[in-house]
């Protein structure tokens, strides 16, 4: 299952792979090395082991040959003890039933005739007609033991014949019988393939399970396996080879006691490791599958420790990518990556915090906007209402006054209607009262206009001089009824067409004016425009009563004068000076006073030299909505009844 | 008393509209001391009717009126040949600035200040008659 998934995503878990191929290679150069080592190991092992079981199993066979040739040797020596024939003749008797591998004995004199001879079979020594050419007997007969190579019986049984020289200087010859032997040999057995055979010194195959090879005179004196075990017959000799029969084997030489005769033991190597082979078999399998278990056992910690850890914080971190900010990691581990979780969730609620923070600020300040939205709405439709409010007034506050000074006025010029003397007084008054409230209803109207942002400063060209002379026009009479003196002078320097707002200026000067004649009683008041470069002035000096200087604070302000006492002294609204102030304002001019009291007040408003854009722009016929000649004809007109124009 | 001649507009048609009937009795009255003979509408409408009627020696109206203004009336004088050289004359209310210089841009030959008092309503009007030569040549000083 985890290795499926390795193989099946193994981008998606490299780290994990990388790990897990680590391991796996570690893991399985080790359990080669391991499978190496044991290999020899098992393998030493079984070689010892067999060995042991051929030393074991050829043991009786050999102790057996070795028993039969000392007794044999004995045999011969009691024989060479015996001093007469009957002695010898009693001896074979007695013993020969003791000795069932001696077949014949044959006893010769120094001449080779047979003095004694008995056998067990068949007679083949006794029956020779050459004994004395017969090798047993001349090799004897000089002195030396004989021990003869393989001979066969005519039944095909095979023998050995052994002879030695007696004291009497005759021999005794015997026939042993390799049937025993063989039998013993073939008698070795051990596992399935494990069988033994039998050499002599000179590696003639004595006995063998297969006869046939007897039979066939084998030889076996120049093979390796025999080489060293005939060289060093004692110690004994152990090797995997392949033998005569060409089987590969596992073989161990023995030497027979009491002889220089050799058994061999073999055992095919198939049999004698395939315990060995199953067990390695086994164990690499035991290996392989021990390492996988490893692999998965491995694989199940890192899942558990790391990579579902690892797991769980890239999901945290998706969903903090995904703004996500409430997911938090449950990893409850004090180890590094326990650490890094809490830390990581520390970052996340730090960070949601921050959003939210952010969040709450940014839900206020839409509140403040939706807030200051709603008021500036409220405050557009505030001044709307205002301004249609003040248009409405306006309108409904001077039509009545206009009728009431338009029918006033016919009746005091007598158009066709006599009054009586008292009733034009009381008709004056009416005049009188009924102006007063225009003026100030003028003036409250103009100033709510102004706070209202309804009046709009729009520069245009305007000729100095006739400004001047229009303002000291809507004066004149009033100054002729005070009988002072009404100068106006414009600098030698002033601009010819200046740029400015005339309904401005005209609100500032008439109420400049206005003012001075009003405080002066005797005396002159002086209109002036000056230039200064960069801006310029309108002055209006008078010989009036002036202004305290405590109260220069607050003349600008509405409906106040230099105290209650003036009010009913010189009348007006008290509003003049507010609006002179807010239009001067209005104009980014200042206002300043010079006065003293009893010496007079020089009222000064400066004004910024407007730049002309386009002189198109400034056409007096349009602004004054007359043609130029008329203040011309006006005073021509008028020159003849000057009165006209004065109330 | 007035130097003004009573008889200065003897003989004279003039129409008068204005939707207010104190300024409109006003400017009758006036008019009718100095023998004008005057025809008042009280509307934009009336005062077409009236001045094709009459065909008065020249016109005076208020700007703003019901229904058919003052503006309304300008131009349907100014559309219809016979009577479009019969001066018209505004009468504005003083508070409304920029009317004035409109009313000439629309046609009028020229405006009166409101408030109309014995005095400066014929002075102004006086002022404005002189200069357009084929009535002042009927003025009677």
């Amino acid at each position: 299952m985890t290795l499926m998934n390795i193989l099946r995503k193994p981008r998606n878990y490299s780290l994990r792979r990388q790990t897990l191929t680590l391991v796996a290679l570690i893991a399985f150069a080790l359990i080669a090395a391991g499978a190496l080592t044991l290999s020899f190991v098992i393998g030493a092992l079984e070689q010892t082991t067999w060995r042991a079981r051929q030393v074991e199993a050829s043991a009786n066979a050999s102790t057996f040959i070795g028993g039969v040739m000392r007794e044999i040797r004995l045999f011969i020596n009691t024989m060479s003890a015996a001093e007469s024939i009957r002695n010898f003749d009693e001896i074979i008797t007695e013993v020969s039933d003791q000795y069932p591998t001696i077949s014949e004995v044959v006893i010769v004199n120094r001449d080779g005739i047979i003095r004694i001879a008995r056998a067990k079979d068949e007679t083949i020594l006794a029956n020779a007609f050459d004994i004395q050419g017969a090798a047993w007997f001349t090799t004897a007969v000089e002195g030396s033991s004989y021990l003869s190579d393989l001979h066969f019986s005519p039944q095909n049984i095979p023998y050995l014949i052994i002879s030695h020289p007696l004291p009497s200087g005759g021999v005794i010859g015997l026939r042993v019988g390799m049937t025993s032997f063989a039998d013993a040999i073939a008698g070795i057995q051990y596992g399935e393939s494990g069988a033994a055979y039998l050499v002599d010194a000179n590696g003639q195959l004595l006995a063998h399970p297969d006869f046939a090879l007897v039979a066939a005179n084998t030889r076996l004196g120049s093979r390796v396996e025999l080489v060293s075990a005939l060289e060093q017959p004692d110690s004994g000799w152990s090797g995997t080879y392949q033998n005569f029969l060409g089987h590969d084997v596992l073989g161990t030489s023995v030497l027979v006691p009491n002889t220089r005769w050799i058994v061999v033991t073999e055992v095919d190597q198939g049999e004698a490791f395939s315990r060995g082979r199953l067990l390695l078999l086994l164990l690499g399998i035991a290996g392989v599958l021990g390492g996988v278990v490893l692999l998965i056992a491995i694989d199940l910690l890192l899942r558990q420790y790391i990579f579902m850890p690892l797991d769980g914080l890239r999901e945290g971190t998706r969903e903090v990518i995904r703004g996500n900010l409430n997911h938090r990691v449950l990893i409850t581990r004090n180890d590094e990556i326990g650490q890094l979780a809490r830390e990581f969730n520390m970052m996340a609620q730090s960070l949601r915090e921050g959003r939210d923070d952010l969040n709450k600020n940014a839900e206020a300040l839409r509140m403040a906007r939706d807030e200051a939205l709603t008021a500036s709405q409220a405050a557009h439709e505030n001044v709307r209402l205002k301004s249609e409010f003040l248009n409405t007034m306006s309108h409904e506050l001077r039509t009545p006054l206009n009728a009431i000074e338009g029918f006033t006025s016919i009746l005091l010029s007598g158009m066709g209607v006599e009054v009586s003397p008292e009733a034009h007084g009381m008709l004056e008054r009416i005049a009188s009262n009924s102006k007063r409230l225009i003026q100030l209803i003028s003036a409250m109207l103009d100033l709510s206009r102004i706070e209202a942002g309804r009046l709009e400063i729009t520069p245009v060209q305007l000729s100095p001089a006739k400004l001047i002379e229009r303002w000291r026009v809507q004066v004149e009479a009033q100054a002729a009824a005070k009988k002072l003196k009404l100068e106006t002078v414009i600098a030698p320097d002033f601009p010819t067409l200046i740029m400015g707002d005339e309904d401005g200026l005209t609100k500032i000067a008439s109420n400049l004016l206005g003012n001075a004649i009003k405080f002066t009683a005797q005396g002159s008041v002086t209109l002036r425009m000056l230039w200064h470069g960069t801006t310029w002035s309108i002055q209006v000096q008078d010989t009036g009563i002036g202004i305290p200087t405590d109260a220069r604070e607050y003349i600008f302000e509405e409906f106040r004068q230099v105290d209650g006492s003036f009010k009913r002294q010189y009348g007006g609204t008290g509003l003049g000076l507010s609006i002179v102030k807010k239009v001067t304002n209005l104009m980014n001019g200042q206002i300043t006073v010079e006065s003293s009291l009893g010496g007079g007040s020089t009222f000064t408003v400066t004004l910024p030299v407007i730049p002309a854009v386009d002189s198109s722009v400034g056409n007096p016929i349009a602004l004054t909505g007359k043609p130029p000649m008329n203040i011309a004809q006006q005073e021509t007109v008028y020159a003849e009844n000057p009165t006209g124009l004065t109330r | 008393m007035p130097k003004i001649p009573p008889d200065l507009l003897a003989e004279w048609k003039i129409v008068v509209a204005d939707d207010e009937d104190d300024s409109l009795e006003l400017a009758r009255y006036i008019l009718t001391f100095y023998g004008a003979n005057v025809h008042t509408a009280v509307d934009g409408d009336d005062a077409f009717h009236t001045i094709d009627r009459v065909r008065p020696h020249f016109v005076i109206s208020d700007l703003s009126m019901p229904v058919v203004d003052g503006w309304a009336l300008i131009q349907r004088l100014k559309e219809t040949p016979e009577l479009r050289d019969i001066p018209v004359i505004a009468l504005t209310a003083h508070a409304i600035r920029g009317d004035a210089d409109r009313a000439i841009a629309a046609g009028f030959h020229n405006y009166l200040t409101k408030p109309l008092t014995a005095d400066t309503f014929m002075d102004q009007l006086v002022s404005l008659l002189i200069v357009i030569p084929e009535l002042a040549s009927l003025l009677k000083f």
